[in-house]
């Protein structure tokens, strides 16, 4: 039971989740100008939703302040007020709050009181609510009848118009029975009510005060069996309570139905002694049980039976004993819901923690490939049983469910992707923060946030870029004066886009602040011990540096940006992704940073080589040629360093071999039998591997192999083979780095740090 | 099996094995598994003592020459040697390349002698059947394996 | 174990907490429960559905189609003319009920609900 409802507040946090990331588009996109009706009401339910959900949990803290930012936003649906830039910035601020509140409701860390009230404040104060009242706002803001009620409920009063509440304490002293007589118009049927629905609502009303119903059916207004329309209301009925029942109770049975049914209800006067004790027994009987009996009617007119059978009161029921004869014997709903559905998106079951939604027609495509799939095998299936064998046919058939099986591959990975743009989104927060924290003001535009990536790697993109995002305010954007000075606007931009480009995704963070102050990176550089005071670095270098352990350019730390972490962090976490980072900046204009990420952490398209006897992968995207070793070619350095000029090109030799310090390298340099594979980084730098041989190209699906050993310095991760076997994966950018740092005349210990 | 080191009479299932002339033990609940000894794919810049990486239905692990890391003799030209796959208690796991497995014992806490070094690879011996019996520290065997960056 | 109704609700609601607080309340007390997520998929799953629900629970305030025009279009259906609908809503604005009235619905229940009020209403109506 407790675990159900763990899993409902799961879903219910999930759905904040997305009910916040539609807040925040829907904001957006009211700052950006576009105040369509659907974008308003999109807003207004998402907070709506929010409010609803959490009051089902008894979150009272969230609902309050849901409430409040639902009637404000309730103002802009109704045009009271216009989206000006300050309100949709109130909202904003609002919305901050709200995610903060369901964060609090999911893991108890508080919201400052102090922050919520600010906010509450600002909310009413956009639709002329709570000046100067601020004692009797509480009750104000949440009406009566939305009291936030737990779970486990206390049974709550609910406004069905089939009422039972108990009036026990208004119950009359007068022993007279209460007779209600009423008539149902047709309407009332049209409305999908009975008046077996009513007679059942006296009778608990009945029950309720400790006694029973006694009904009888007036059936004078039916007409003969030949005249009668099976879709019209004939009958009336009269139904005598105890006399503690007070007619309010009646009403409340009635009050859903007063326009298409009369009623009158009188007091029996007091002189007749037909109290319910002078009720007979067995009519009494079947108000007690009433779901069980078909037919709660104790009819006094023996003729009735035949009519009443036709009316309309008792269609339904005909259909509902129909329904169920063809029901199957105990339908599991786990297993008749998403077939009644049919829709397996739409099927809104909580499953488990890990959930993706997809795109239905992605599913679908999916379900194709492996019907495919299945009669493919079938036919290779026949081929086996063939007396020829079918050599032939076989080849063809298994060629064919190769690309099928890429297909598949495709096809799951379309399922498994995710658009950037919640963690994109979750930036324009970070950014609002940062600029309050360091009294900035700064735009953040968003491009691109369709671009899909695998959704591990969405996942992990939001550490790095908040961190960046952060910096980019910090230590990017300058102060306004500063930037007044330097003839900008006041207010920084800070662009940040994806892209997909040649099988990879790119990630930019561009701002127009001053840039990197390369000389003053250097003295700190140098001031931290990370470089030697003499060490010549190229601009790009410089620019690296602050990727270096231990940098912090800021003189005086900042609260925001001085939290713990430092760029290195981010870069290694981008690494972690196999991603690379590279930073361009011009004085004055202001600094981008492009991360280059794979599209997925799962598969890679890779080149089967073979080295120190061992087969190794490269990936396919860094190999650009490949060719026969031609020791015309081959040149020393002073420092024994080999490198190899393709076509008057110079680039450094890297015996795979030796490299990754397996097996020893034949000092005389190559064999004729040896391969050269050239390779090249993400910003264009290329390196000659010398490897034993090229086997094949093969799709693997990577596996890391940190969990449970160290990194390995040019290993990105491994893979298996068919054969079973474990194939290592290289990693070509640091492989190129090394190589570069060694054959380079500066002091290589800066540039290991830096390659990026 | 120290988290209840408080109780004196506290039996701990171990599992013994050989390791050239010498017998050790690790407690039963952090085997995985036991499987032969298959090829090993070699890693660059491994310590000596690993053997490379293997593939256990999908994971990838590393295996530990435990004769070359205990610096013990190993039984000379054992076509029968097994790895035994452990899982540390932080969750890494690896195969301990090991001669044979000798039998199960159950040992009780109170009889392991300590050794001096806190962060030595064995953290006591014990007498079983009149055999000296290494208690092996996993955390710190498989420790070594994870973490930092080889250069 | 829960004894099987044998009677089956469509409930219809945006929220997924919604929806998984009716079906645990729902198939608590024994009903098989089909869900959709507004008015347009209502309508398809009860279209869909086999056996047809006996009766449909829905919001108001939902997106694509609303409760308002979920309980016309399926009133407008000749074959859910009696099929009893109940609007579950935060909203008790009598204006708003009286649209429901006008659309066509059964009976009107306020969220948060109480399980005994939801399962006392769906009796009643499927009695």
């Amino acid at each position: 039971m407790s675990g159900d409802m763990d899993d409902i507040l799961l879903v219910f946090f999930q759905e904040c989740e997305e009910q916040l990331q539609e807040l925040e588009r829907g904001l957006s996109a009211l700052s950006d100008g576009e105040s369509g009706k659907e974008t308003i009401n999109a807003v207004f339910r998402a907070v709506h939703s929010v409010k609803g959900g959490a009051a089902s949990f008894g979150l009272e803290n969230l609902v309050r302040f849901a409430h409040v930012f639902e009637s404000s936003l309730d103002g802009l649906r109704s045009g009271r007020v216009a989206p000006t830039p300050e309100i949709v910035k109130t909202f904003l601020k609002a919305m901050d709050v709200l995610s903060d509140l369901v964060a609090e409701a999911q893991d108890g860390a508080t919201v400052d009181a102090d922050r919520i009230e600010e906010s509450r404040t600002e909310l009413q104060t956009i639709i002329g609510e709570g000046s100067g009242n601020a004692g009797q706002k509480e009750e104000e803001t949440v009406p009566a009848d939305f009291a936030p009620v737990p779970v486990d409920f206390e049974p709550v009063m609910a406004d069905f118009d089939f009422g039972d509440f108990g009036f026990e304490e208004d119950a009359q002293a007068d022993a007279a029975s209460l007779v209600v007589t009423f008539s149902p118009h047709t309407a009332m049927y049209d409305r999908g009510d009975d008046a077996r629905n009513l007679l059942i609502g006296l009778s608990d009303v009945a029950v309720a005060h400790g006694g029973a119903s006694l009904v009888t059916c007036e059936t004078a207004g039916l007409p003969a069996l030949a005249g009668l329309e099976t879709e019209k209301s004939y009958l009336s009925w009269r139904v005598v309570l105890p006399a503690a029942v007070p007619e309010e109770s009646v009403h409340t049975v009635f009050d859903w139905v007063s326009d298409v049914c009369d009623v009158t209800i009188t007091r029996d006067g007091g002189s007749s002694p037909g109290g319910e004790e002078e009720l007979p027994e067995a009519q009494a009987t079947p108000t007690e049980e009433p779901e069980e009996t078909p037919a709660p009617v104790v009819t006094n007119a023996a003729p009735v039976q035949a009519p009443v059978a036709a009316s309309p009161a008792h269609a339904p029921i005909s259909v509902a004993e129909k329904i169920m004869a063809e029901l199957p014997p105990a339908p599991t709903p786990a297993a008749t819901a998403p077939i009644a559905v049919g829709n397996a998106a739409a099927t809104r079951r909580p499953v488990e923690q890990a959930t993706i939604r997809v795109d239905l027609h992605r599913v679908d495509d999916l379900m194709d490939l492996v019907g495919e799939l299945v009669i493919a095998q079938a036919a290779l299936e026949s081929i086996g049983q063939r007396e020829d064998g079918g050599q032939q046919e076989m080849i063809k058939r298994i060629a064919s469910m190769k690309t099928l099986t890429r297909d598949i591959q495709d096809a799951v990975m379309a399922v498994r992707a995710q658009p950037v743009r919640s963690v994109f989104q979750r930036m324009q927060r970070v950014v609002r923060e940062a600029c309050s924290m360091t009294n900035k003001d700064v735009v953040l535009t968003l491009e691109g946030e369709d671009t899909e990536v695998d959704r591990t790697l969405v996942e992990k993109l939001s550490d790095p870029l908040t961190h960046m995002l952060r910096n980019a305010v910090d230590h990017g954007i300058e102060s306004a004066e500063d930037r007044i000075a330097a003839g900008k606007p006041p207010a920084g931009q800070i662009l940040l886009s994806a892209g997909h480009r040649s099988g990879r995704i790119l990630i930019t963070i561009k701002d127009d602040g001053g840039g990197i102050n390369r000389e003053r990176v250097l003295a700190t550089a140098v001031k931290r011990g990370i470089i030697a005071p003499d060490a010549v670095l190229t601009d790009d270098e410089i620019n690296n540096l602050i990727f270096a352990p231990g940098f912090s350019t800021a003189s005086t730390v900042s609260n925001l940006s001085g939290r713990g972490v430092g760029m290195d962090v981010v870069k290694q976490a981008i690494l972690g992704l196999g991603g690379r980072v590279t930073i361009s900046s011009v004085e004055g204009q202001g600094t981008t940073f492009c991360l280059s990420l794979p599209l997925t952490l799962a598969v890679l398209d890779g080149m089967l080589i073979v080295a120190a006897g061992s087969t190794m992968v490269v990936p396919v995207s860094s190999v650009v040629e490949t060719m026969m070793v031609n020791h015309q070619d081959i040149y020393m350095l002073p420092d024994g360093a080999n490198v190899v000029s393709i076509r008057g090109a110079c680039m450094p030799l890297i015996p795979l071999a030796s490299e990754l310090g397996l097996g020893g390298y034949n000092a005389g340099g190559p064999s004729e039998e040896d391969v050269i594979l050239v390779v090249e980084n993400e910003s264009g730098a290329r390196a000659a591997l010398i490897v034993e041989d090229i086997r094949d190209q093969a799709q693997v699906v990577i596996k890391s192999i940190e969990k449970n050993y160290r990194q390995m310095s040019g290993v990105s991760a491994a893979t298996i083979l068919g054969d079973g076997s474990v194939s290592l994966i290289l990693d070509v950018p640091a492989l190129v780095a090394n190589a570069l740092g060694r054959i380079d005349t500066r002091p290589s210990d800066v540039r290991t740090g830096l390659a990026a | 099996m120290t988290d209840e080191a408080g109780a004196d009479t506290k039996l701990v299932k171990m599992i013994v094995f050989a390791v050239g002339e010498q017998e050790y033990c690790i407690p039963i609940l952090s085997v995985r598994e036991i499987r032969g000894f298959e090829k090993t794919t070699a890693l660059p810049f491994a310590p000596h003592y690993v053997c490379g990486a293997i593939n256990l239905r999908g994971i990838i692990l590393t295996v530990i020459d435990l004769a070359v890391y205990l610096n013990v003799e190993p039984q000379p030209d054992n076509p029968r040697r097994v790895v035994i796959i452990v899982e540390s208690r932080n969750g890494t796991v690896c195969g301990l390349l090991v001669d044979r497995v000798i039998d199960m014992a159950d040992v009780n806490l109170a009889d392991i002698q300590a050794v001096a070094e806190e962060d030595s690879s064995l953290s006591g011996l014990v007498m079983i059947a009149d055999r000296m019996i290494g208690v092996l520290r996993l955390e710190v065997v498989v420790g070594q394996l994870v973490g930092g960056m080889t250069s | 174990m829960v004894e099987k109704s044998g009677i089956r609700v469509l409930t219809v609601d945006d929220s997924r907490t919604m929806q998984g607080m009716l079906r645990k309340a729902l198939e608590g007390a024994g009903y098989d429960v089909i869900q959709g997520g507004d008015g347009v998929e209502g309508l398809e799953v009860l279209q869909a559905a086999d056996p047809t629900p006996n009766a449909i629970i829905t919001d108001i305030n939902m997106p694509r189609m609303d409760g308002f025009e979920f309980i016309e279009a399926v009133r407008a259906l000749d074959q859910y003319k009696h099929l009893p609908m109940i609007v579950l809503t935060t909203e008790s604005d009598p204006e708003k009920k009286a649209r429901a009235r006008a659309a066509g619905a059964t009976g009107w229940i306020v969220k948060p609900f109480s399980t005994d009020s939801l399962v006392a209403a769906i009796r009643r109506v499927t009695a």
